[in-house]
C-alpha cells in the first residue's frame, strides 16, 4: 500500500533489516518498482521504503535538498521546481510511482547528463541501514567533502544490493531561463559529426540525440544564447516534452516489442549498427536499440566500442547488467562480502552471484 | 585548513573562528571559497616560539571541529591523511569509522596500503577523546602526539 503522507520511518525499516539479519531471511528492497526490469528479479519478500517519505530540509539558497528514499520523484520535482530549481541529471520515472531510493540506487540518468552530469555526480550525502543492521549517515549536505570514502556516492547504482538507502541528500541546480527544441534532418553519421562538431563550439545545447531520421537537439541557458545558437542551427521546433518522453521511455520507438538495450560507450566511438532500431542519446554515448540480435552479439559491437551493454527487457537475456571481467567481479565480491555479509539485501538482483 | 560548511552559517563560523582565536592567542587570516562555503582559515604563528606550532594545531582542529558542528565536513578539498585524521573522530561515529574500515578491507584485505592514513583506528578515537584539548591547554603537553 502506498503511503500519502509524509512519516519518517527509520526505526520500522531499521527494525525490518535487524529481523532479517536475525532471521537470517534475505529481502528484496523496493520503491516503487519503476525500475524493476533494469536488473534480474529477487526472490525474496519484500521491505518497502515507500512509507518514509518526506522531504527533510530544503533550502533553495544552499542549492541542496536532502529528502526522505520513499518520497515520489514526482513530488520532490514539483517542491523544486516551485523554486525554480531542479535536478539537473534529469533522472527517468519510467513509472508514476518512481522514488528517490529508486533513482539513487538505479544510478540512471536522462538526456542532460553528458552535460550536467549523472545521479552519482549530484548524491552529496545519504544514511544507510547497513548490512550490520546500524542506521548511519555518509557524506553531508555541503558542496565539497572529501573526509572518509565516498560512500553516498558508492550507494548510487548499487540497486540496494549493499544497503537500505533511508535519505539522500542531493545538489540542485536553477532551472534553465530559456529552452528551444530542433529537429534537423540529417542520417545517423552526418549526425555523430555534427554532435562533436558542435561539442566544441559555446552552443548552450543540453541533450542531442538522433532518431533514426533526424537529429534532435534542446537548447537550454540564457535567453540571448538559446535564440542565437536557434537562429545558427535552424530546423524545426520541436516541442519539449519530447525529451521527457525520450527521458521516460514513452516515445513510440520504445514500444517496440523486441528486447530493449542500452549500449553505452564513449560518443565518438557510437557501436556499429546492428540488426534492429537504435535511438542515440547523449551525443553518441547511450544508444538504445529494440533488436534481435543476440546478448553476445550486442555486447561484442559494445565492447568493441569500449563500452558496454544492458538489457532492460525482462528474460532476453541470461544477465541484464553487463557481464563483468573477473577482476571487476572480484572487487564487487568482496564490497558485498564486508557491508552485506549475511546477504539480505536484494541477493542477485545485479548478478546471480552477486 | 579546509573545512566546509553550509553556505548560511559563513558568519558564524567567522565569529566563531574568532572566538577561537583569541582564547588560543593567535591570529587567523580568513581565505575562503565563500561560494562553496569552503573554508580556508590561516593560523599565524611563530615556530621558534616553544608551543605555539602545538598551539597552531591544537586551534586548527577547534577550528574544523566547529565545522562539524554547524553541519559541515572537515575537509572540502584536501583529504584526510594524517593531520586531520583525529578530526574523523568528530565528524563520524565508530560504526561510520568501523564501515569506512569494511570498505577499505573489500579492496585491501591484507591491509596493505597506507594502514592508519585517512580513517583512524577506533583504538586511536578513543585516546584523542581521552586526550581531548581542553580551554587551549592539552593534557600532558610534552608527549609527543602521533
Amino acid at each position: 500500500m502506498e503511503a500519502t503522507h509524509d512519516a519518517d520511518l527509520s526505526e520500522v525499516l531499521l527494525a525490518q533489516v535487524r529481523e532479517a539479519l536475525a532471521a537470517g531471511t534475505p529481502r528484496h528492497v523496493q520503491g516503487g518498482g519503476s525500475k524493476a526490469r533494469c536488473g534480474r528479479p529477487v526472490d525474496a519478500p519484500p521491505l518497502d521504503v515507500r512509507g518514509h517519505r518526506g522531504i527533510v530540509s530544503y533550502d533553495p539558497s544552499e542549492l541542496v535538498v536532502t529528502v526522505r528514499a520513499g518520497t515520489p520523484l514526482a513530488a520532490l520535482e514539483a517542491t523544486l521546481e516551485a523554486h525554480g530549481q531542479m535536478l539537473a541529471f534529469e533522472p527517468p520515472h519510467y513509472a508514476a510511482d518512481a522514488t528517490v531510493g529508486g533513482t539513487t540506487a538505479a544510478g540512471l540518468s536522462g538526456p542532460r547528463r553528458p552535460w550536467a552530469g549523472s545521479v552519482r555526480d549530484f548524491v552529496l550525502g545519504c544514511r544507510v541501514i547497513t548490512g550490520h543492521g546500524r542506521h548511519l549517515r555518509f557524506g553531508g549536505q555541503v558542496m565539497k567533502n572529501v573526509a572518509g570514502y565516498d560512500v553516498s556516492r558508492l550507494m548510487a547504482g548499487s540497486h540496494g544490493c549493499l544497503g537500505v538507502v533511508t535519505e539522500v541528500s542531493f545538489k540542485v541546480l536553477p532551472r534553465p531561463r530559456a529552452s528551444a527544441s530542433l529537429r534537423l534532418e540529417m542520417s545517423r553519421e552526418t549526425a555523430l559529426r555534427k554532435f562533436a562538431e558542435w561539442g566544441r563550439q559555446p552552443l548552450p545545447i543540453s541533450a542531442a540525440c538522433h532518431d533514426g531520421v533526424a537529429a534532435l537537439l534542446r537548447l537550454e541557458g540564457g535567453e540571448g544564447s538559446v535564440d542565437a545558437a536557434r537562429r545558427q542551427l535552424g530546423g524545426e521546433a520541436l516541442p519539449d516534452a519530447f525529451w521527457t518522453a525520450l527521458r521516460d521511455h514513452a516515445l513510440p520507438f520504445f514500444a517496440d516489442p523486441r528486447p530493449l538495450w542500452r549500449l553505452s560507450a564513449p560518443a565518438h566511438r557510437c557501436p556499429a549498427a546492428l540488426p534492429g532500431d537504435a535511438l542515440v542519446d547523449w551525443g553518441g554515448a547511450q544508444v538504445w536499440l529494440a533488436s534481435d540480435a543476440g546478448a553476445d552479439a550486442v555486447r561484442a559491437a559494445a565492447v568493441a566500442a569500449g563500452g558496454h551493454a544492458d538489457c532492460f527487457t525482462p528474460g532476453a537475456a541470461a544477465s541484464p547488467l553487463h557481464p563483468l571481467p573477473e577482476a571487476l567481479a572480484r572487487h564487487h565480491r568482496q564490497l558485498k562480502a564486508q557491508l552485506d555479509p549475511h546477504r539480505i539485501f536484494n541477493p542477485g538482483r545485479m548478478y546471480e552471484w552477486l | 585548513m579546509d573545512g566546509t560548511i553550509p553556505r548560511r552559517q559563513l558568519p558564524a563560523v567567522l565569529n566563531g573562528t574568532a572566538t577561537l582565536a583569541a582564547e588560543y592567542g593567535l591570529r587567523v587570516a580568513n581565505v575562503f571559497h565563500a561560494g562553496d562555503g569552503n573554508m580556508h582559515p590561516l593560523i599565524l604563528f611563530d615556530a621558534n616560539r616553544p608551543g605555539e606550532l602545538e598551539r597552531a594545531e591544537a586551534l586548527g582542529g577547534k577550528i574544523l571541529e566547529l565545522c562539524v558542528a554547524v553541519g559541515g565536513t572537515i575537509t572540502g578539498e584536501h583529504g584526510v591523511g594524517r593531520e586531520k585524521i583525529n578530526q574523523m573522530c568528530v565528524q563520524f561515529s565508530s560504526d561510520e569509522l568501523t564501515f569506512f574500515h569494511a570498505v577499505k578491507a573489500a579492496f585491501d584485505p591484507a591491509g596493505l596500503l597506507n594502514p592508519g592514513k585517512n580513517v583512524p583506528t577506533l583504538h586511536r578515537c578513543a585516546e584523542f577523546g581521552a586526550m581531548h584539548v581542553h580551554h587551549g591547554e592539552l593534557p600532558f603537553p610534552e608527549l609527543e602526539r602521533f
